[in-house]
């Protein structure tokens, strides 16, 4: 071990000498020449000093000296007139208060809670978006056994329901069993207040929360 | 000066850049992607008995073999099946029903232009561009309502006058604006404009210039040309007869545009180079001194200019 690595030192060291070696060499080569041109400067007034000889730089000698770099310019103009346009693209912070629109329901069907609050058994908390706690869940069923693929079910999921979340499923049913034309099923969360709807758009769900006034 | 090849010119392009350095060279944005790697937890799904025992499904493009590589991997020239799976694009859907939303809690301004910027600023319409993601798809759900121009509640859909500037858009949902009295485009964002346009603050803060954006890609071409797509490199006379042409074939009457308080905003549109509305490629800018900083180099005001004059480049 201790033998090895004497020999990679050694042959490190060979290569740091060989390096300085090869650096001496242009040291050498570039001093020499410097000393070649002081002294033929010394002996021929009106020879370049900076020209270098043909077996220092032969590419120079073949193609001639590079051209002289370009002129760059950074300059810039600064202005403050545009700002506005700038100002419009930065995003929202904080969520905007919905506007007051003439009549409700708006365009997409949005109505804002009623105010005092419905005097009914159940209350839906808005989030804090001014949108129905309304989600969609896709949840693993059955496996199919001729596919040997599961099925999968898209429910809707309406959360934040304190209050009597069975009258609420029961109300509920009720409504979208009218509207939709055929039964639905629905589960009931009462310990989270969450009740998960199987057949029906989460659209007929927010229409019959917003008629309730939530 | 005769015709300089490839290389002389890409010598002499060099010699003149102010300089080069490694934090200078790097990769345009989605030159390399990483594949999705199929991990262990696929093999099986932890099913190994009884009828789950093929249900447990591999990811899409396994076949047989080595299960840690989808076919596309293991046959890289077989054309067939899924060979541009790392190429393709992707244009999240947005519909009129949730764009009317957004308008109506407040999200979007109908008095501004709406393009991709504006809806990645609600924050409540995301597009990744490091996901292949193109920008904004504009559906027609929320329009079927407005062809009977009443909803269940007894009020019109889609109402609001519009400037939309989008990436795709379909049939159903151009005529439905339209009817509306709005506007739509389809325009062509790049990479590297693209993801300017999907966060400018961010963009902004890294100090770099605004970007100028690039045609689009040879597949992409006859699509944003086309006066049916309402492409921004169609031509406006095209898109005037399209317009007419939708309407009859849709059967409604286009609305009359004599509303001289929007006529300036519904015709605003952008440069094919530009990627914000009134900000031009090649500016800075200063969000500590709220200034513009516009560069006098000519060389830089021809690159974003967007002149194609092959002879500044030798």
């Amino acid at each position: 071990m201790a033998a090895r690595n004497f020999a990679s030192m050694a042959i490190r060291n060979r290569l740091y000498c060989k390096s300085l070696s090869s650096q001496s060499f242009l040291r050498r080569c570039l001093s020499s020449s410097s000393e070649s041109n002081a002294v033929s400067s010394v002996g021929k007034l009106g020879t370049s000093q900076e020209e270098p000889k043909i077996w220092e730089d032969p590419w120079r000698h073949a193609l001639g000296p590079p051209p002289p770099p370009e002129e760059y310019t950074t300059e810039f103009e600064e202005s403050s007139a545009e700002w506005k346009f700038v100002e419009r693209l930065f995003p929202h912070d904080v969520i905007p208060e919905p506007p007051k629109h003439e009549s409700y329901p708006t365009p997409s069907g949005w109505r804002p809670p009623r105010d005092p609050a419905p005097n009914l058994p159940y209350f839906i908390r808005r989030l804090r978006n001014h949108m129905l706690p309304l989600f969609l869940e896709s949840r693993r069923d059955q496996l199919n056994l001729e596919t040997m693929d599961y099925d999968y079910v898209e429910l809707v999921k309406l959360k934040n329901v304190q209050g009597d979340v069975f009258a609420c499923e029961r109300d509920l049913r009720a409504y979208l069993e009218s509207k939709v034309g055929h039964s639905i099923a629905t589960h009931v969360n009462e310990l989270q207040g969450a009740i998960r709807v199987k057949g029906v758009e989460r659209a007929d769900v927010e229409r019959f929360l917003f008629e309730q006034g939530f | 000066m005769g015709s300089k090849s490839a290389t002389e010119r890409a010598l002499n392009y060099l010699r003149r850049a102010p300089r080069v350095t490694l934090t200078d060279v790097r990769d345009n944005p989605g030159a390399r992607t990483k594949g999705r790697l199929v991990r262990k937890k696929d093999n099986m799904a932890g099913q190994q008995y009884n009828d789950l025992r093929g249900a447990g499904k591999p990811p899409l493009g396994w076949i047989w073999g080595d299960f840690y590589k989808p076919w596309q991997r293991i046959y890289p020239g077989a054309t067939f099946f899924n060979q541009d799976i790392n190429l393709r694009r992707e244009y999240p859907p947005l519909s009129l029903l949730e764009l009317q939303r957004l308008i109506d809690l407040g999200w979007l301004d109908p008095s501004l232009p709406i393009d991709l910027t504006a809806l990645c600023n609600t924050r409540q319409y995301r597009c990744d561009p490091s996901l292949r993601q193109f920008g904004v798809q504009l559906t027609d759900e929320g329009a079927s309502v407005f062809a009977a121009k009443v909803n269940l509640e007894g009020a019109s859909v889609f109402a609001a006058k519009v400037n939309l500037e989008v990436q795709w858009a379909s049939e159903t949902a151009i005529a439905a604006v339209e009817r509306a009295g709005g506007v739509v485009t389809t325009a062509y964002y790049d990479p590297i404009a693209l993801t300017a346009a999907v966060d400018p603050l961010k963009w902004f803060e890294k100090g770099e210039p605004i970007p100028r954006r690039h045609s689009p890609p040879a597949d992409l071409i006859g699509y944003y040309t086309d006066a049916r797509h309402r492409g921004y490199l169609a031509s406006p006379p095209a898109v005037e007869a399209a317009r007419s042409e939708l309407a009859l074939k849709i059967g409604y009457a286009l609305p009359d545009r004599t509303d001289d308080a929007q006529h300036d905003m519904l015709a605003a549109r952008k440069d094919p180079l530009q990627v914000f509305f009134g900000l031009a490629p090649g500016w800075v800018v200063n969000l500590a001194d709220q200034t513009l900083l516009k560069p006098k180099n000519p060389r830089l005001l021809h690159y974003y200019s967007g002149r194609l004059d092959a002879s500044k480049d030798s």
